[in-house]
């Protein structure tokens, strides 16, 4: 396994390292959830010192029709930088990629659908060359995918996680109910949490509507060698200053290195962090037997 | 070639390609109803791949009889199998297309990539239509998927008409739009609210509908709201169309699908009903079709959340959201159904659904009458005698009439 990272500093040698296979790169459209997204100049400068490390971009909003001519337009613009790869969930950005001619590595990312191998392979098929897999499916589960598939598998290992996506601007909308005037966007330091979940979550908005993360980090910087056989391990850092994010990435690189116990100086590197396994170790149910079941332990409790 | 939508036939203008009414049945007696009052099409799930888990799905036997009863009546039967497989459910997916295949149901409605191509390798007729769980948004998106070679789109709910009415130009599938119904909150297939807070997986069923919740909103760790504010909460307000339905016939959408396989026989009479009778009523002379307040009234019979336009015109606000999750909106209370009709003397078996009693006001509807408004002077029970109050859910009562019934009428209680 190599990392992804967002090259936040490309002063900082730590996005060179070995260890590192892919620089993942928000732009200035059509990418969601991503911190910064990079000015046209900015991409083409990366991939000027990129050395070998490949570049991809996110292109993964849900595109709506009147957006695809700007589409199309962006689209052209990456492929004259000769990025490595597109990352997307629109089967917009495959169709115009196709109709350009442009063999760029493509990246099927919808968030929470890539739950299995054979879907996989028919993508595979298609020629999409890799998949972020969902985040919310167990590391076993993970495991079973990519030991039944080809194509290059991402998956991520550390960082706030993705929970929803509303094209509605949900805080707004609640904001002028309540009379109540705050900064909506990503560095408003907005969260909600559920009556009674102990769950709390980030929320912010942007001109693609609201979206909504864990503020528990998934870390697994004690468990990587489980990760080994993945193709690239994500190291979001979606809410982590840079400097604290370069720190995050060289102690990966050093637990990859040479394993050991680095949960604990992870955690040092910022106290206020909690740190949590998430999905990595649980199953969801939906079957009506499970949901009653577990309706009834919590009620039992 | 698309075909056209309307033409001129003895010097007027009528609509030629009028959309499919496609309407949800959770299960057999809710299929009969939405068949019998006007659905051109039904949705179903199955006991297996198909959400809304906590339905009462339909075994294959049942989807066997909903299909005949279904054809019988000249009415399509769609099955769901919209779950995102996980790698577990791989199994015995082919097994259960070829049954579905066998029974004769008319499309599946798929989410899963996988499902899609097991479908055409098995039967290529196998009609495939794409699930809203894509949120497919555009006409590029709708050409990946005609390219893989499905039959239909269900294009996302958060498409606007202007948006819709582009892909309509351009789609080289029949396109499926959402007129009438719940709205998730965040595009549908990427919410995982419900897996995070309650390990329930929203993509196979399970979802706990977490988006309802009430939850507190906090700047940096400060709560911004109080007691006296209503707790921040992320539910939309239903889908309603029904004004904007000449327009969505007008650029040729395929099929009008109404969400709730959840609701009950009455919601499904009323919305479906009102529906037909809108739909059939401008097709047959939209250039002096006049819309009436008749419509909406009758629609909002049924119990519903407040209702809103979702992204018809572009954008929502939040006047489209719910603050109150009590905010629904019964206008009169399904009381009876009838189930036999005395034509002599004038007596219905009616099966209880609702309390009535004598001296009630009620009004009857029907797929065959206008409605019928009627107070109630006699009922009598099994034993034939006379009774005062109708009090035992799905007890068979007869009832004194003034007007002639149909088996599968129904009524109100007016509120006075």
């Amino acid at each position: 396994m190599k990392f992804a990272i967002t090259p936040v500093n490309s002063f900082d040698p730590v996005i060179f390292a070995p260890e590192i296979g892919i620089w993942l790169v928000g732009a200035p459209v059509f990418s969601l959830r991503t911190q910064p997204n990079f000015t046209y100049e900015q991409i083409e400068r990366l991939n000027e010192i990129k050395k070998d490390k490949k570049i991809y971009v996110y292109v993964n909003a849900l595109i709506e029709q009147h957006l695809l001519e700007k589409l199309q337009d962006h689209l052209e613009k990456l492929r004259v930088m000769d990025i490595d790869g597109v990352i997307f969930q629109d089967f917009a950005v495959y169709q115009l990629t196709r109709e350009m001619d442009w063999n760029v590595e493509l990246v099927y990312h919808p968030d929470t659908l890539n739950t299995n191998y054979a879907s996989l392979n028919i993508y595979h098929g298609l020629g999409i060359g890799g998949a972020f897999l969902a985040r919310e499916i167990s590391l076993a589960h993970k495991q079973e995918i990519k030991a039944n598939t080809a194509l290059a598998c991402f998956v991520q290992i550390h960082g706030c996680e993705y929970m929803a996506y509303s094209k509605r601007h949900l805080v707004s909308n609640y904001l002028k109910v309540i009379d109540k005037q705050v900064p909506v966007g990503v560095a408003g330091g907005l969260t909600i949490k559920a009556n009674n979940i102990d769950a709390p979550s980030h929320i912010y908005e942007d001109e693609y509507g609201t979206h909504i993360l864990s503020e528990n980090v998934l870390s697994s910087i004690d468990n990587l060698d489980e990760y080994k056989m993945f193709d690239y391990g994500i190291i979001d850092n979606q809410f982590l200053d840079d400097a604290l994010y370069c720190e995050v990435v060289k102690l990966y690189i050093k637990a990859m290195r040479d394993s050991g116990d680095y949960l604990e100086e992870l955690k040092e590197l910022d106290r206020s962090i909690s740190y949590y396994k998430s999905f990595t170790y649980e199953k969801t149910v939906y079957r009506i037997d499970d949901v009653r079941r577990i309706d009834d332990e919590k009620a039992n409790q | 070639m698309k075909k056209p939508i309307s033409k001129i036939i003895d010097g007027k203008r009528v609509i030629v390609k009028k959309p499919e009414l496609l309407a949800p049945a959770g299960n057999l007696e809710k299929l009969k109803v939405a068949v019998l009052y006007g659905a051109d099409a039904v949705f179903i799930g199955g006991k297996e791949f198909s959400l809304r888990s906590l339905a009462s799905n339909f075994p294959i036997s049942e989807i066997e009889e909903a299909v005949k009863f279904a054809h019988s009546h000249g009415c399509k039967v769609h099955v769901t199998c919209n779950i995102v497989l996980h790698n577990e459910n791989l199994e015995g997916i082919k097994e259960y297309l070829m049954a579905l295949d066998k029974a004769g149901v008319d499309a599946i409605i798929v989410a899963d990539i996988n499902i899609m191509m097991i479908a055409k390798s098995l039967n290529p007729a196998f009609e495939i239509h794409v699930s809203t769980q894509t949120s497919t948004l555009n006409s590029k998106a709708v050409e990946f998927y005609h390219d893989l070679g499905v039959d239909r789109v269900v294009l996302g709910r958060e498409t606007s008409y202007e948006n819709l009415r582009s892909i309509m130009e351009q789609s080289p599938v029949d396109i499926e739009y959402f007129i009438h119904g719940a709205m998730c909150i965040n595009y549908s297939g990427r919410c995982m609210l419900s897996n995070y807070f309650s390990a329930r997986d929203a993509n196979r069923g399970g979802c706990s509908q977490s988006c309802r919740w009430y939850y507190d909103l906090f700047e940096n760790g400060n709560k911004l709201n109080d007691e006296t504010m209503p707790p921040f909460s992320m539910s939309s307000k239903d889908m309603c169309l029904i004004n904007q339905i000449d327009k969505l016939i007008e650029i040729g959408v395929d099929s009008f699908k109404i969400e709730g396989r959840m609701k009950s026989i009455h919601y499904i009479a009323t919305v479906v009903s009102t529906y037909r009778k809108l739909i059939d009523a401008y097709c047959e002379d939209p250039d002096n079709f006049v819309m009436s307040d008749f419509y909406k009234d009758e629609l909002f019979k049924a119990a519903n959340r407040a209702t809103c336009e979702g992204f018809f015109d572009g954008s929502v606000d939040e006047n489209d959201q719910l603050f109150n999750l009590r905010d629904e909106h019964p206008t009169q209370d399904f009381c009876m159904r009838v189930v036999a009709f005395d034509h002599d003397a004038m007596m219905a078996t009616v099966e209880q659904r609702n309390y009535f009693k004598v001296g009630d006001e009620v009004e009857f509807f029907s797929p065959k009458h206008e409605n019928r408004k009627m107070t109630i002077t006699q009922i009598k029970n099994s034993a034939d005698e006379s009774v005062g109050v109708a009090n035992h859910p799905m007890e068979l009562l007869q009832i004194k009439v003034d007007f002639p019934l149909d088996v599968h009428d129904m009524a109100r209680k007016l509120r006075k």
